[in-house]
């Protein structure tokens, strides 16, 4: 499949298994280079109760999770969608991927929670660069359910293919954050680091 | 090398670019791979591949340029950047220029490095050099021009690179062990040969620093949102990797931004206060950055801090308000152990902070009684009880561990380890001193909730503790390496040492050692400090804030849930008794006599542990010239003490060290708030000392200072005019000097008038009374030394100057002369002329005329000039510095008033409006009508001598009015309908000074016959010496007057009528009057 832009984007969630792999899958599709992650020490998924979540490694398969969640309850985890999802996931990659740990360069880091910004801003300005590339680091909150998940990726695929549309993206951000966030009505975080 | 060739060669021939590429990868891949395939050939080849029109192409040069450096740098590096200077010429696409300038942000560390590596330095790293510099230059100089935002922000990145690369890495830094990045760890600048030819350290710090300058500049003006993000990351990470640098500087910069945030989008706004959070987040916990904790997180708070930060440094309050939270934490039912990602140092002493001291102690003691040969890396086992310990649940557990610990080791006979203390962790009002946590354990106490572990106490002779100690301290480099948990051993350590006290106080004698182990870290310390600097920095932190805590609670018992235990804590600051205000500071006072009070009881300990570090680094700064270590304890400690400060005194009054002195002061009053006045005023004291290099380099690092904030240059300003007011006075008796020859300094020319001031002179008149020259310069030095960088102020000598007297104000008009050619423009001469009061006009001339005799005058500065002239409000001395740029109208309405003037300026004016002043400048007026003016001038009693001396001194200017020029002003004024004054002293000078003239001389006096000349009885006389004077021409004319004429001639002088008489009979057929004839021989 060729590819629409050289961009390399990453879209990043807390656990690698909702907001990010939605955009993940819409991305691909539109044919961007991009790659998925969670910040979190565990990948965290809703179980039977509030306090009960189901907690995971992020070495531990989507396939595994998807098999343990049958198990345990098929028809909760039917209704919830969650089984759905992980179906999903597996077809896109194998395992949830932590991106402190991971050593792939990007042009553009989108976040889709706030905090997961703060985590990703402090790992970059911590790491020595190395190719000292430019770094957008572009914040768009999203829900962690699978209706605004399904839109943020929307949204995500809208704003990469107007920064893919320019001319050179670190004269022409500005402008186009500026019109997108005018546009969405969703507030925006920015900021630079170097790969 | 076929193969190389081969791809090389279809490289070339390949039209597709696809094809080249994959050639060129392969020439790379190889080329990368076999050390012997890199030949300059080879290199060159490839890199030529810059000229291609294909961006693809030329951007795998550009990254086959970082790859090849970072592994063959001594081939690669002169093709490389030649290659890259050769393609800066062709200007390439903004993207491309991104891509070269961060290529060479790559490169810049390992050729810099290779440069400073070589011992011997070869001439090919003399061209390297010299490549990276001007490539430097030309990128950081392309940032003031329009380049895109891509390409700006590249060469911040680039900047911060250099700045990054020349820097030493700071003690901070080196001091992370296990978390040092690549980029410290590979090079330091720190390790370059001080005697290397071609780099000097400190040149390569200066530089680093402008360039800091220049980012923080870009910061306080930035172009965009984006460019200000990245600028406050970089400078961030500048202050994080060489905050004894850098870090104060960025800080105020950052602190500075946050006060007033310029006008953004709101989203930009808000990314920018999140990331400016995160940098002041991790920048706190940074020593250096202690004095700026209070306005940090002030910040950090109106930004919506966020608790999970936790400063290594503490307010006054905050330590108690986090340890009362923590223990509420600690009481609440814990639902799951949130899951942290690493136990950081901080995060570990903050948990020791719950401890009392002897539960530390007997912890540490335990495992040091424990210590092999070489220190074992399972050192942080230590921290894992530690750990435990802060969840009382775990109380139990602990003490098992620790006793399982002891057992194993053989030592359970000898130990007490009580630890029933722990309870008082909890219990923070009830006491807990020594004499029952040691008490022998005998039994279980029946109060205590858990089983005390029985053992019974250790003899010194089986657990020689010193001995332990001693392998501790040798070992400290080798196990910060291995173990990662140095900070806490350090801390551990300074505690150790604190806690003498508390043993003392309970006069313990089972841990009188603890004695013996202060005595042991002096030893150490005064043997090598530079290896345990760090150690004896955290010991000062331990004694300091236990003393905090002895001020707060007095004798009464520390409580221990608040014992200090990280040996970074700060409570409240503690009085300066010693702080000097410089307002209220009389000039005598600051001279050297500021009082300094006692320090205060409660820090006498911390006082005697720091003058004795002091002292050891005094004698390293003495002996070995290493100065750095004495700033790391000025700047890093909590409290500097009195003797530091007489260290740095000592440092200042000795010319080699004066400089290290100043810097020291100089960073003092900038990094520490706390010390800024009386740092101040010690730095003020030797700007009005004798000794000049020492008064010179105070001045200039007052100026230095001034430029950096305004409030320590109000200050620097206020005492510069009171030392300059002080010369108003009468000289005190000590610095009264007799008059003599020696202090009779050469009166600048424009200082002339001063005698003539009749104040001045009045006060010269009085020989007893006189202020030294010395001390005239001292006293002022430091004005002087203001006005170079800031002209403005000189607004504030002119009324100094017109009080004082005659020999300061010849010290001041010597003092000014350099200032006055530093101006950049004469626009200040505009402001000094306004207001400025009667008597220091001679001041002003003086300066213009200095000013003008190298620069022209500015046509604005002329009007100014002439206004004040028209205005009536300066005598027309004013015009004399100017005069060559005056029209020559004005020159020739101002020449009554000018030759009035006295004799020395007149030469002056007349030198500047008649000789070429200035290269390329023609002299306003021609001589030929210079002196023509002159003869317009009417003469009165006024003018008469003056007028005498500007005539006279044009015949002196041979070269100014030459014979033609003589010539043509006669003739021209012959032919005027009236003849002047001035005309016969003209023509007779012009007679005495070119005697060739004689022939056009007699032709003039036979021309003035005719225009009657008899009837001009001043000239008349003249005319008749001068015919005489002539000889036989000069009968002729006087022969051709009519008859009353020459009788009226030789009524003048008895001789003039024989000597025609005789001449006639002489020439009997001479054509002549017969009434003539008749007159002359009659007699």
């Amino acid at each position: 499949m060729t590819t629409v832009s050289d961009l390399r984007i990453a879209v990043i969630c807390s656990s690698n298994m909702n907001r990010s792999m939605e955009a993940h899958a819409f991305l691909a599709k539109k044919g961007f280079l991009v790659q998925s992650y969670g910040t979190g020490d565990k990948v965290k998924i809703p179980g039977s109760a509030a306090d009960k979540p189901n907690i995971y490694d992020f070495g531990v398969s989507y396939d595994e999770i998807y098999h343990d969640l049958l198990n345990k309850d098929k028809s909760l985890y039917t209704q919830n969608g969650l089984l759905h999802t992980l179906d999903r996931n597996r077809r896109i990659k194998s395992h949830p991927e932590r991106f402190q740990e991971t050593d792939e360069k990007f042009d553009i880091l989108i976040t889709c929670e706030e905090r997961v910004y703060d985590q990703v801003v402090e790992f970059m300005e911590t790491k020595t660069p190395i190719e000292n590339s430019i770094v957008h680091v572009i914040n768009l909150d999203i829900q962690d359910n699978l209706e605004e998940a399904t839109i943020g990726a929307f949204l995500i695929s809208d704003m990469c293919t107007k920064l893919a549309q320019t001319e050179d993206l670190d004269n022409d951000i500005e402008e186009v954050l500026h019109n997108f966030e005018e546009k969405c009505q969703r507030p925006i975080l920015h900021s630079i680091v170097f790969n | 090398m076929t193969s190389v060739h081969v791809a090389l060669a279809q490289a070339h021939k390949s039209t597709d670019t696809t094809q080249r590429l994959h050639n060129l990868k392969i020439v790379e891949a190889i080329l990368l791979e076999q050390k012997q395939e890199v030949t300059l050939n080879n290199i060159e080849s490839v890199l030529l591949f810059y000229t291609d029109s294909e961006n693809s192409l030329q951007l795998f040069v550009l990254s086959f340029i970082e790859k090849l450096c970072s592994l063959y740098v001594e081939v690669a590096c002169i093709p490389a950047l030649q290659t890259l200077l050769k393609f800066y010429n062709t200007h390439p696409s903004p993207v491309l220029q991104k891509r070269a300038i961060l290529t060479l942000c790559s490169i810049y560390k390992p050729i810099f490095q290779w440069i400073s590596a070589s011992a011997k330095v070869a001439a090919v790293h003399r061209k390297a050099w010299e490549l990276l510099c001007v490539l430097r230059d030309r990128i950081v100089h392309l940032i003031p021009s329009s380049v895109p935002e891509a390409v700006r922000l590249s060469i911040y990145k680039y900047i911060q690179r250099v700045i990054l690369v020349q820097t030493p890495v700071s003690f901070e830094v080196r001091d992370r062990g296990a978390s040092q990045t690549e980029d410290n760890l590979n090079f330091n600048v720190s390790t370059l040969p001080y005697d290397h030819s071609l780099l000097s350290r400190a040149d390569l710090v200066t530089e680093a620093n402008s360039y800091v300058s220049l980012l923080i500049n870009y910061l306080r003006n930035p172009v965009s949102a984006t460019s200000l993000i990245v600028l406050t990351n970089l400078l961030s990470e500048i202050a994080r990797k060489r905050p004894d640098y850098y870090l104060p500087r960025v800080l105020q910069s950052l602190i500075r931004l946050c006060q007033a945030f310029p006008a953004f989008q709101p989203y930009q706004l808000v990314s920018l206060k999140k990331q400016i959070k995160v940098h002041f987040m991790a920048l706190r916990s940074v020593p250096l950055a202690k004095d700026f904790y209070s306005q940090i997180s002030a910040i950090i708070e109106s930004f919506g801090g966020n608790k999970a930060g936790k400063p290594l440094y503490l307010e006054p309050g905050a330590r108690e308000k986090r340890l009362r939270e923590e223990s509420s934490e600690r009481l609440r039912p814990k639902r799951t152990k949130p899951a942290t990602t690493s136990g950081s140092s901080a995060q570990l002493l903050m948990r020791l902070d719950g401890l009392p001291h002897h539960v530390i102690v007997d912890l540490l003691l335990a495992h040091l009684a424990r210590l092999p040969t070489s220190m074992p890396a399972s050192f942080p086992q230590i921290m894992t009880v530690a750990q435990l310990y802060t969840i009382s649940s775990a109380t139990h557990k602990t003490e098992r561990a620790f006793s399982n610990g002891v057992q194993t080791s053989n030592l359970k006979t000898h130990i007490d380890l009580n630890l029933k203390c722990v309870q008082n962790v909890e219990d923070s009002s009830g006491p807990a001193g020594p004499a029952r946590v040691l008490e022998p354990a005998t039994g279980a106490d029946p109060k205590s909730k858990h089983t005390p572990f029985k053992v019974k106490p250790v003899p010194l002779k089986n657990c020689d503790k010193l001995a332990a100690f001693s392998r501790l301290l040798d070992s400290e480099n080798d196990l910060f390496l291995q173990s990662g948990a140095r900070k806490i051993r350090r801390a551990l350590l300074a505690k150790l040492a604190q806690v003498q006290q508390v043993f003392e106080k309970y006069k313990d004698p089972a841990h009188s050692d603890f004695n013996d182990f202060t005595v042991l870290l002096r030893d150490v310390l005064t043997k090598d400090i530079r290896k345990h600097q760090t150690l004896a920095v955290a010991w000062l932190y331990e004694e300091y804030t236990s003393a905090m805590h002895k001020r707060r609670f007095g004798d009464k018992e520390i409580p221990t849930a608040l014992c200090a235990g990280s040996g970074f804590a700060i409570e409240e600051a503690p009085t300066n008794s010693f702080k000097v205000d410089i307002n209220t500071t009389d000039l005598e006072g600051a001279a050297g006599q500021m009082s300094r009070g006692a320090p205060p009881q409660y820090l006498e300990r911390y006082l005697a542990c720091y003058d004795f570090i002091v002292k050891i680094v005094k004698g390293i700064v003495n002996n070995e010239h290493r100065e750095t270590l004495f700033r790391r304890f000025l700047l890093e400690v909590p409290e500097v003490s009195i003797e530091a400060f007489k260290a740095i005194e000592e440092f200042c009054n000795d010319e080699y060290r004066a400089k290290f002195g100043f810097e020291s002061l100089y960073e003092l009053v900038l990094y520490r708030p706390r010390y800024r006045a009386y740092s101040l005023n010690t730095l003020l004291a030797f700007t009005i000392i004798e000794k000049k290099l020492i008064r010179s380099l105070s001045g200039q690092v007052c100026v230095r200072l001034c430029a950096i904030d305004g409030d320590i240059k109000a200050k620097i300003c206020n005492f510069a005019m009171k030392c300059l007011r002080y010369l108003e006075r009468e000289p005190p008796d000590d610095v009264q000097e007799e008059r003599s020859a020696d202090d009779s300094v050469e009166q600048p020319s424009a200082g002339d008038a001063i005698s003539t001031d009749p104040s001045t002179q009045e006060s010269a008149d009085r020989p007893s009374k006189r202020w030294p020259l010395e001390s005239v310069q001292a006293y002022s030095s430091l004005f002087f030394a203001l006005c170079m960088e800031t002209p403005e102020f000189l607004k504030s000598l002119l009324p100094v100057y017109a009080q004082v007297k005659s020999e300061v104000q010849r010290g001041f008009l010597q003092a000014v002369t350099p200032v006055v050619l530093n101006f950049h423009s004469d626009a200040i001469f505009q402001k000094l002329f306004q207001n400025a009061p009667e008597n220091s006009y001679q001041l002003l001339l003086f300066m213009l005329e200095i000013y003008t005799k190298h620069e022209p005058p500015s046509e604005a500065l002329v009007d100014c000039i002439q206004e004040l002239y028209a205005r009536q409000k300066y005598p027309a001395d004013i015009l004399i510095p100017v005069i060559t740029k005056l029209p020559k109208k004005d020159i020739l309405s101002a020449l009554p008033k000018l030759v009035l003037l006295r004799e020395k300026a007149t030469l002056k004016w007349m030198s500047y409006l008649l000789e070429r002043r200035y290269e390329g400048v023609a002299p306003p007026i021609s001589p030929t009508d210079f002196l023509l003016a002159v003869h317009d001038i009417s003469v009165t009693q006024l003018t008469r001598d003056g007028l005498r001396y500007v005539h006279s001194h044009c015949f002196e200017m041979r070269s100014v009015f030459t014979q033609e020029v003589l010539a043509n002003v006669i003739q021209r004024l012959v032919d005027r309908s009236t003849l002047p004054n001035l005309l016969m002293p003209t023509i007779i000078k012009a007679l005495l000074t070119w005697p060739s003239l004689s022939n056009f001389v007699v032709n003039v006096l036979r021309r003035m016959v005719s225009k009657s000349i008899w009837q001009y009885t001043s000239l008349y006389k003249s005319f008749v010496k001068t015919c005489f004077k002539m000889g036989q021409s000069g009968y002729n004319i006087l022969l051709e007057l009519p008859p009353r004429a020459l009788e009226s001639a030789f009524s003048l002088h008895s001789d003039y009528r024989r000597t025609l008489a005789a001449y006639l009979e002489l020439h009997p057929t001479l054509n002549v009057p017969e009434s003539t004839k008749k007159l002359v021989l009659e007699s």
